[in-house]
């Protein structure tokens, strides 16, 4: 089955690079008619990059803190109009020192085919199609300091793996996004939600010193399907299904007696989001639903909680005032306010193996308020300030937070 | 929910049918839309807007620096070098419309557009003519186009006021929208110079 899906993968390739060579001819021949644009495409390579530095207070953590959250550059070469390689290389938290602090990676990077409006094709480290962040997550294209809760612990956000994907429009207003990536690990899931069963391309536990990169053994594929209706509104579908998760790693449990049991650990998740922006006023919203398949037997296996559902959403809106303060003004000041809510399940049972006052054992509901006010004095830059509430977790844990950014995207 | 058995079933055929929809799609495409030249491309919108047209023919104006002055002033953006215009006559030799092709920058690459006016100075109709990047391509929808249809050089024409982005291409978005408004205020300019 492997060896048929190389030998695929490569005759589309060659296919494909055939039809590059026609579509290079065509081109030359639009210049030769002496009606080309004003100026010309030659800038075949595009450097770009966003970033975002904040001040962080904690009503429970101290000290407050600095950080440059994220300074992240693109490189994108197009080859031709149809063929480009696009990448985003991101530095996490200023430094790595010594092996501790930040983090050095590969955000996405991909060779891309965008053949016509119809179909697209890319291989390399793609951003899984899941929700609004998750594929667009410049600072100015959000109005918190941070994104969004749900967007670190429904939708492991930036949820990128390593594969192959297909996109394009079904016909006007309608697009569909494909990708056959590799997968989540199970034995990284816990309570928390999936977020640390990402392997981003690269799971060092996998490198055996051999061959090095992510655990290639268990595919997941993913979509997403978007309907624009009307100019200003978007609505999204999108679901990620991986069969199994588990790994049956039984290094590092030494301690543990382990029983004979196998599980996959299949992953099922659906999430539903919406944009509307209307003149001055700014919609989303999301509601997406996990479900981890043969969670109990997670919990038996790796002694840890995990949670089986990982459900919620959240809603937000944001007004330009602008409009009406200065409506000759291309500056925009907007307060907004964002309500989330998500709900961690762990499976029935799970009290057979794990002490009950295991932290956070029978789950969580945690809810956000956060509500501030967002600057553009130009659409690529933004200044916030926000506060968030939240409830329903121990609030020895986390306190209400107050936060200034500022993020740049070019 | 589903078996084991059901998920590895269901696993293995979601493989074939990207595998399958790979090779249709690239079989489909090769014959859709690669090797049609700017100019033909342009041709087409010209010919869908005026199709009474007798003749499509080019012209190429050069902008002085007289013009890229005023067009300055008026929008603070500049224009210079040479335009390349698409003219639609009658069978007796009238414009019936000017086609002003433009490039913009998107969020990394070029967009290639035409301006179609009418002969008064309003928009016939704005179309895309490449899009070059994976995302941000939906400014190629006729709703997000139609909103330009009557605006003139004296028109708004900002994203939020009388230009509704796209939720999500709000690059590309204010890209057109902005580089629409040059255009007008070229043909215009163009116009009192009778230079065309």
């Amino acid at each position: 089955m492997k060896k048929f899906i190389w030998a695929l993968t490569l005759c589309l390739l060659a296919l494909a690079s055939s039809q590059t060579a026609h579509a290079q001819a065509g081109s030359t021949d639009a210049a030769s008619t002496g009606t080309a644009p004003t100026e010309s495409a030659a800038d075949k390579t595009h450097i770009g990059g966003y970033g975002e530095v904040s001040y962080k207070h904690s009503e429970k953590i101290s000290p407050n803190r600095f950080n440059i959250d994220r300074f992240v550059i693109y490189l994108d070469h197009y080859f031709s109009e149809q063929w480009a390689i696009k990448s985003e290389t991101e530095i996490e938290n200023v430094k790595i020192e010594g092996g501790a602090g930040g983090e050095i990676g590969l955000e996405q990077a991909f060779l891309d085919y965008h053949g016509s409006t119809h179909f697209g094709w890319r291989v390399g480290l793609l951003l899984i199609p899941t929700g609004i962040i998750n594929q667009t997550h410049e600072p100015n294209t959000f109005f918190s300091v941070e994104r969004p809760k749900f967007d670190h612990d429904v939708i492991p956000t930036t949820w990128r793996e390593i594969g192959t994907g297909i996109y394009g429009d079904i016909t006007e207003g309608v697009k569909y996004q494909l990708l056959l990536t590799e997968g989540l690990l199970g034995g990284n899931f816990s309570i928390n939600g999936i977020y640390e069963g990402k392997q981003e391309g690269s799971a060092g536990a996998t490198t055996d010193g051999l061959i090095a990169g992510s655990d290639a053994s268990h595919p997941a594929v993913s979509g997403k399907l978007e309907y624009l209706p009307v100019t200003g509104l978007r609505i999204g579908g999108s679901f990620y299904y991986q069969s199994k998760t588990g790994t049956y790693d039984r290094a590092g449990n030494d301690s543990v007696s382990i029983p004979a049991i196998s599980f996959k650990a299949p992953l099922t998740a659906f999430f539903l989001d919406a944009r509307y922006d209307i003149g001055a006023l700014k919609l989303r919203g999301i509601y997406g639903i996990e479900h981890v398949g043969d969670a109990l037997s997670l919990v038996q296996f790796y002694r840890k909680q995990i949670a089986e559902q990982i459900s919620g959403g959240y809603f937000e809106a944001a007004y330009n005032v602008m409009s009406f303060i200065a409506p000759s003004s291309d500056a925009e000041v907007l307060p907004f306010a964002r309500f989330e809510s998500m709900r961690f399940t762990p499976p029935i049972g799970w009290q057979s193996y794990l002490p009950a006052n295991e932290p956070n054992a029978t789950g969580t509901n945690p809810k956000y308020l956060t509500f501030g006010i967002a600057v553009k004095p130009l659409s690529e830059l933004i200044f916030k300030a926000d506060y968030t509430e939240i409830f329903d977790l121990p609030s020895s844990v986390t306190g209400n937070r107050f936060a200034l950014g500022a993020g740049f995207a070019f | 929910m589903i078996t084991k058995k059901q998920a590895a079933s269901l696993s293995n055929a979601w493989v074939l049918w990207v595998l399958c929809g790979l090779c249709v799609s690239f079989f489909l495409d090769s014959h859709a839309v690669l090797g049609q030249t700017i100019g033909a491309k342009a041709d087409d919108a010209m010919r869908r807007i005026y199709p009474s047209a007798k003749t499509i023919s080019g012209v190429s104006i050069t902008i002085d620096s007289m013009v890229t002055a005023k067009v300055y002033a008026r929008c603070e953006q500049v224009i210079r070098g040479k335009v390349a215009v698409r003219l639609a006559k009658d069978a007796s030799g009238n414009i019936l419309g000017y086609g002003l092709i433009d490039e913009v920058r998107g969020k990394s690459q070029p967009i290639t557009y035409i301006t179609i006016i009418a002969p008064n100075g309003g928009i016939a109709e704005i179309e895309i003519l490449v899009y070059r990047e994976p995302y941000g391509g939906e400014v190629e929808y006729e709703t997000f186009r139609k909103q330009f249809r009557g605006k003139r050089a004296s028109s708004d024409l900002r994203v939020g006021h009388d230009i509704q982005n796209i939720a999500g291409a709000t690059i590309s978005s204010r890209a057109i929208t902005t580089g629409t408004k040059k255009m007008l205020i070229v043909f215009e300019e163009l116009k009192r110079e009778k230079a065309l």
